[in-house]
């Protein structure tokens, strides 16, 4: 697995999160790239208290995590970075690299038609932008590690 | 009455009130919430929000399965919040004494600190228990 994770994940810090990413990769750092999280205290004591203890996660504005990131290839840790959407996500395809694992992993369905597997869940506008992601990156959507990929089709 | 609300993963949430109906008998002012992978949290929000707006005077109490999942993430959102207690971690014990507690007139907060009680309380090793005969 590589060392930096990129999920879109509606949900951000969950059972699944918890349980199939970080402690099974006993990911240390965790950031959670969101203008509305990172305004909201409550959200932000919450997500800082579910983590294991060693796990320390921050918060950032997408456009403040976007002019931040730099990827290092001496990173000892793994790195979680979370995103509410795909529209967060594309917002920094600027900085994506291949040693970023791209993920999908959780869009609830709402109002949206598209039901690409059974925890991710597409609007036509989202299906178009990850269509438009996977023409230049693998993406892996799936909700767990262990899990084989979704195809990006229309189920 | 306290409200007693129990949101979970899936379907865990109702059978185990039905469970704990069993033995205590059917209950009034339950309502449980089924968190299903499809479900957005904004939803489940409302839908809290609607049992919270609604309910008792004496308060509510919101049993959730598992600290740090999706129910008690949307659970924890309303700590502090006037009339409302909050636990992870729901198991049959825990809510029996929640049962028993509102009939028996404990307040909120006493009834949420013996749920809380109740729950750790009944989680034993029986290798240990044999130990200390």
């Amino acid at each position: 697995m590589k060392k930096v994770i990129f999920r879109v994940d509606d949900r951000l810090i969950h059972g699944q999160v918890i349980e199939g990413w970080i402690k099974n990769f006993d990911i240390t750092e965790v950031i959670i790239a969101s203008d509305t999280v990172v305004g909201d205290a409550m959200q932000q004591m919450i997500y800082t208290n579910v983590v294991p203890p060693r796990t320390k996660v921050l918060f950032k504005s997408v456009d403040d995590f976007r002019n931040s990131f730099s990827i290092t290839t001496k990173r000892k840790g793994y790195l979680l970075v979370l995103f509410n959407n795909i529209k967060d996500l594309l917002a920094c395809e600027g900085i994506l690299t291949d040693d970023i694992y791209i993920n999908i992993g959780c869009i609830a369905s709402g109002s949206r038609c598209i039901e690409v597997s059974d925890t991710v869940f597409l609007a036509d506008e989202e299906f178009r932008m990850l269509t438009h992601l996977t023409e230049n990156w693998k993406v892996h959507i799936k909700k767990l590690p262990w899990e084989r990929d979704a195809n990006l089709c229309k189920r | 009455m306290i409200d007693i609300v129990i949101i979970t993963h899936g379907l865990f949430g109702e059978e185990l009130m039905l469970s704990a109906e069993m033995i205590l008998g059917k209950q009034g002012s339950v309502h449980t919430i089924a968190i299903q992978p499809d479900r957005s949290v904004p939803e489940i929000a409302i839908e809290l929000d609607k049992i919270i707006e609604s309910g008792s005077k004496d308060g509510v109490l919101i049993l959730t399965d598992m600290f740090g999942g999706s129910p008690s993430n949307v659970a924890f959102s309303y700590a502090g919040k006037a009339g409302v207690e909050i636990i992870s971690g729901v198991n049959l014990p825990m809510l029996l004494k929640s049962f028993s507690g509102r009939m028996t007139g404990e307040g909120l907060t006493q009834l949420a600190n013996s749920c809380c009680e109740a729950g750790k309380n009944s989680i034993k090793l029986a290798s240990e228990l044999m130990k200390k005969r």
